[in-house]
């Protein structure tokens, strides 16, 4: 782009040059717009005709939608003759989800309430009609919100919520943006028409402690999600460890310092939950050791779990100190690994086996590896939910029928091409139905030898062990390391220096103040409570304090360096 | 203009701020400021404060601001200066290439950095091929020094605004005064110094301070590096956060309300006092032209600075031709499928034609709309004018998600902006959001050429008859064009690769722009961040294609303006 005013001083010759470069200009501009145009293939946007939409709020990736999406939609139209359009809504991954649904929902109420109902709105109640916590002990205005909310048919403009994890949608259940249904409408119409489903041994309601659908039939699981360490070999080879990665303990070595992937739990449902299932590893192991060690069964629970807190959140600490800084996604986690700027992460199952096989090569080596440590993770599942106020509840109910029959679940496993496999892509999950394992269809499984539920058994989920305490992990994650990222991680340089001195390692890893029952005594009723100022000063004072310890551990390890 | 006018035109712009950038915004950060039962408070704001984290963010975004804002004056003010005055070989190419960190698309940006940057990237490549890093010890240059990578790509994404707005200034700037001083016997420097200098300061303000609001606030380049001690990412963090907590918006409240004070603390003291230009030249500017080797220095330094800002677009097209650029300087196999994926992708086509129509529509009513605030700042009589100057550059400093959150909410039923929805098409709302974002830029390039341009030529004109609408079509416009259409690139560029807006309001796939395509294909599995880059290597041609052929366009108009 020329500003000066030289440009007509030019000689007549040149004008000539001057204008075929210009219409060069505009002919590769033509060319360029006309690529895509050309390349677009028929199954773009909105198809030109449709009978039905239906909208679909999912976190879940592109193949997912293609294959399961087109699925059904050949099956909705061999049967009936309509064409089914897939309106699908992907804010991104499950906290954003959750964020949509919430503010989303808020409106949606506040202008049925104002309108409708004719009545004031407030701030309380625009957090009380969606917070199960409100009950006819609550202020009147505050339980007739929620009432109403509970006996209304606001909605958002979407059908179904389809993928997440277990506890997301079990928070979504509670605040009563999922319906169970009714009358020929929902699960529990799904549970009318096929009472077999919903037995142990085809879906079962839970599985070593993890909820598989919701006793209330307001969500249920499709899919099976575990979560575990992926990792890059050629990064370990180069920081000289041997052996890959089999524990959660693992990722805590030292020689990892600076190299590990994390993502903050309270920006990542996933990552959340995987801390949970640290902690929870370590509750187990401490029960089961002092189960061992004679103590009665009680009390072996009661302290085993106390302590098991004590070192999950021990272990999650020199994690954290070995982390590189915190994603805002966990998504991240495994292209970071794969692109060798970490030497390993926490991943979902999914996203560390597929980027394993994106890698591959062709003598069948990967420098990418996943593994779920053994006794160290649950299995979980991915659900599907029907929304309050859907525009298109009976189309929802048939699309979640289709995705949990015997024909939607194989999709997920079966190699594509096979009959009733996916077309195009193999999506590498298992499905949650118990009798699609069976021999005939291990033929033509992608992984023909997965047995998740005999995995299972290894490790089981005690929802009362931490379940009360879910928000207060993520938010002593994010005082504990998160926050005091950069300090944590000097101290954690300065130790291993001094090879990891006793007493500077102890102070490190001091959390006197953060027992097991002081946590439930004085966090647990800030997170819960409305007001928020206070969360923000307890927030405030809570990470002093772990920069104050994080500081002395490095002082102490810097002394040690001094004296002889 | 007659007072009538001018009071309608204020009216008009100022109505246009309070729906379309007050509105959306109070509404949130007015939660900033109330406490649990309702009541006014600062406690929130004093919290910012507080805190050590946070007043460590602050700093380090003001140290960030100030550092990118010097880098891109040395950088911008020796090239304006050597393209407007010098003649040298490639001058015009060079003048093209250097706006090229305008065309790099969000996210794929990233991917590009991080290929290049990375541990297994293309600099740690070279180096252990040039022997100068020992193979296995690559340098962790994403996760180290990230202050300074962040200042580093800010200055490169940034410069072109502050070299657009100096070299529109000194192209406007009359040769006759500078040949008056040397007349006069004033030696080069002193000329420089005294005389050029001060006149271009308009131009060197309105990139200068775009440059700094831009630094201070920016998200999207320390969430790449994951730097999260800076106060952007803490906002981000702190409203992903699910917890209900009003505490990010009093971050917000803190942000706009320092970057306010910046703004018209640096307006009082440099642009205060405006000497009037002389208006167009009066003579033609005589180029001087550097033959031999200083002509191939001059040349060399400007390649030098095209190089390095081209980096990440040079990341982009390698890792989109790529199929898995790993540990090596080039990619070791290349291959065309990511570009046929991307571009057959349903997505694709009709994000073009969403971007093509957001964007240019966007840029007309920014071209509207600047043009009356800067007239009304520059030579209104109103007392607001001040106020509306600060304002109409607000929207640099009010993080995108913000603001997009706020149209999200405004445009529900029964919300006031529901009229922009058009049915469930959000293109007006879209168009009117680009353009509230992007207006800074038109209005500070406006107004910098208004400051240039002597109220007596319009004078004149009115004088010898003219209405005061012809003439300010027929004289003030034509002579601001290149000031205009500085603006106009910027805000057209920016329109096109926007990010918050595009990714909160536009929820359906058929009227995604192409960032949120991009952001789409960027989440398949595997392919995915090739896919996305091969679609940002098409929008970076296209928005290079359509510079080269705006600025033929232009450069013709140009010339004609200058026949003898």
């Amino acid at each position: 782009m020329d500003v000066s005013p030289q440009d007509e001083a030019r000689p007549p010759a040149l004008v000539k040059r001057f204008w075929r470069g210009d219409w060069l200009i505009w002919l590769a501009l033509l060319v360029t717009v006309a690529g895509p145009f050309l390349l677009a293939t028929r199954d773009a946007g909105a198809p030109g005709h449709h009978d039905r939409r239906l909208v679909i709020l999912t976190p879940h990736h592109e193949r997912i939608r293609q294959e399961i999406g087109n699925a059904f939609v050949a099956d909705w139209r061999a049967r009936t003759g309509e064409t089914v359009y897939l309106d699908w809504r992907t804010p991104g991954g499950s906290s954003e989800i959750a964020l949509f649904l919430k503010s989303e929902f808020a409106g949606a109420f506040e202008y049925d309430w104002t309108t409708r109902l004719q009545r004031d709105w407030s701030q309380p109640l625009a957090h009380a009609f969606a917070d199960p916590r409100t009950t006819d002990r609550s202020s009147p205005r505050e339980w007739a919100a929620r009432q109403a909310f509970l006996a209304s048919n606001v909605g958002v403009g979407v059908d179904l919520l389809f993928g997440g994890g277990s506890y997301d949608f079990q928070q979504q259940a509670e605040a009563g943006y999922l319906v169970a249904g009714g009358a020929g409408i929902g699960l529990l119409a799904l549970r009318d028409r096929h009472p077999d489903w919903f037995t142990p041994e085809v879906y079962p309601e839970a599985v070593s402690g993890e909820p598989f659908r919701d006793r209330d039939y307001r969500w249920m699981g499709v899919e099976l999600a575990t979560f575990g360490i992926v990792y890059n070999r050629d990064v370990l080879r180069r920081l000289g460890i041997a052996r890959e990665p089999e524990q959660w303990v693992d990722l805590t070595d030292p020689r990892l310092a600076g190299r590990i992937a994390m993502s903050d739990p309270t920006k990542s449902g996933s990552v959340a939950k995987a801390f949970e299932l640290i902690i929870q590893q370590q509750m187990q192991q401490a029960v089961a050791n002092r189960l061992a060690a004679g103590e009665q069964a009680g009390a072996a629970e009661a302290g085993g779990i106390r302590e098991g807190w004590r070192e999950g959140l021990k272990l999650i600490q020199r994690m954290s100190a070995n982390a590189r800084y915190f994603t805002d996604s966990a998504a991240k986690i495994p292209l970071e690994v794969s692109r060798a700027d970490a030497a390993a992460g926490m991943a979902i199952e999914s996203y560390g086996k597929a980027t394993e096989e994106f890698v591959r090569r062709p003598d069948g080596s990967s420098r990418v590896g996943f593994v779920a440590p053994l006794g160290g993770t649950s299995l979980s599942v991915d659900p599907i939910a029907l929304l309050r106020g859907a525009p298109e509840p009976r189309l929802a109910t048939e699309f979640m029928e289709f995705v949990l029959s015997p024909r939607g679940q194989k999709l997920w496993a079966l190699r594509p091409g096979v009959p009733e496999g996916p077309v195009s892509t193999a999506l590498r999950r298992l499905p949650v139905r118990r009798d699609f394992y069976t021999d005939a269809n291990r033929l033509y499984m992608t992984e023909p030898d997965a047995r998740p539920y005999a995995q299972a058994g290894h490790f089981v989920y005690h929802p009362d062990w931490t379940a009360p305490l879910y928000g207060a992990i993520r938010f002593l994650i994010r005082v504990m390391c998160v926050e005091t990222h950069p300090e944590q991680r000097e101290a954690w340089r300065a130790l291993i220096d001094q090879g990891l001195p006793g007493a500077a390692l102890a102070a490190f890893q001091d959390l006197s103040g953060f027992d097991y029952d002081e946590v439930q005594r004085r966090i647990v009723p800030i997170l819960r409570g409305k007001d928020k100022l206070v969360e923000v000063r307890l927030a405030r004072e809570l990470s002093a304090v772990f920069r104050e310890r994080y500081e002395r551990a490095r002082r102490l390890a810097r002394d040690g360096r001094n004296r002889p | 203009m007659s007072t009538l006018a001018s009071r309608g035109l204020f009216l008009t712009v100022t109505v246009f701020f309070l729906l379309f950038f007050v509105l959306p915004i109070w509404g949130a950060l007015r939660g900033a400021f109330l406490d649990a039962q309702g009541g006014f408070t600062f406690e929130y704001l004093l919290e910012v404060f507080r805190n050590p984290i946070y007043r460590e963010g602050l700093f380090n975004s003001f140290l960030i601001a100030v550092l990118t804002t010097l880098g891109c004056v040395l950088l911008a003010v020796p090239l304006a200066f050597g393209y407007v005055r010098y003649e040298f070989p490639g001058r015009g190419l060079c003048n093209g290439l250097l706006l090229t960190p305008l065309i790099l698309p969000p996210f794929v940006g990233a991917l590009g950095i991080q290929a290049i940057l990375g541990q297994a990237g293309a600099l740690n490549s070279l180096l252990t091929l040039l022997g100068i890093v020992a193979p296995g010890r690559p340098v962790d240059w994403l996760g180290e020094g990230r202050m300074a990578g962040v200042v580093l790509m800010n200055v490169l994404h940034l410069y072109p605004i502050a070299y657009l707005n100096v070299s529109a200034a000194l192209a406007n700037l009359d040769p006759a005064l500078e040949e008056a001083a040397a007349n006069l016997g004033a030696p080069p420097r002193r000329r420089l110094w005294r005389i050029t200098l001060p006149l271009i300061v308009p131009g060197l303000f309105a990139g200068a301070s775009i440059a700094f609001i831009w630094a201070f606030t920016e998200l999207g380049v320390p969430l790449i590096f994951d730097y999260d001690r800076v106060t952007s990412v803490q906002i981000f963090a702190a409203i992903k956060d699910l917890s209900n907590n009003p505490f990010p918006y009093a971050l917000v409240v803190v942000l706009l309300f320092l970057s306010t004070t910046f703004y018209a603390l640096s307006r009082q003291f440099l642009a205060g006092d405006i000497a009037g230009g002389g208006g167009r030249a009066t003579m033609a500017r005589v180029m001087i032209p550097l033959t031999g080797f200083r002509g191939l220095l001059c040349a060399g330094g400007f390649a030098l600075v095209i190089a390095l800002a081209l980096l990440p677009h040079a990341g982009v097209v390698l890792l989109a031709l790529a199929e898995d650029w790993y540990a090596t300087l080039l990619p070791s196999r290349l291959t065309l499928a990511h570009f046929a994926g991307a571009l057959s992708h349903g997505l694709t086509l009709s994000a073009i034609a969403n971007s093509l129509k957001y964007a240019s529509l966007a840029t007309l009513l920014d071209l509207l709309l600047g043009i009356g605030v800067a007239w009304i700042v520059v030579r209104g009589q109103q007392r607001g004018r001040g106020l509306l100057d600060a304002m109409s550059m607000l929207p640099l400093a009010v993080p995108g998600i913000v603001m997009a959150f706020g149209y999200l909410a405004l445009s529900r039923e029964g919300q006031m902006l529901h009229g922009l929805m058009l049915g469930e098409d959000p293109v007006l709302l879209l168009v009117v959001a680009y353009a509230m974002r992007r207006l800074p830029y038109v209005v500070r390039s406006a107004a910098a050429g208004l400051q240039q341009v002597s109220p007596a030529l319009e004078e004149a004109a009115r004088n010898l008859g003219a209405p005061p609408a012809r003439a300010l079509w027929r004289i003030t416009l034509p002579l601001i064009t290149p000031n205009l259409v500085a603006g106009a690139l910027l805000a057209f560029s920016f329109a096109m690769l926007e990010v918050s807006d595009s990714m909160i309001l536009a929820q359906q796939a058929q009227y995604f722009p192409i960032t949120k395509a991009i952001y789409t294909l960027a989440s398949v599995l595997g392919e995915g961040p090739a896919l996305a880059a091969a679609l940002g290597v098409w929008s970076m041609v296209f928005l290079t294609l359509t510079l080269l052929a705006a600025g033929n366009l232009l450069g013709k108009k140009l010339g004609a303006l200058f026949r003898a």
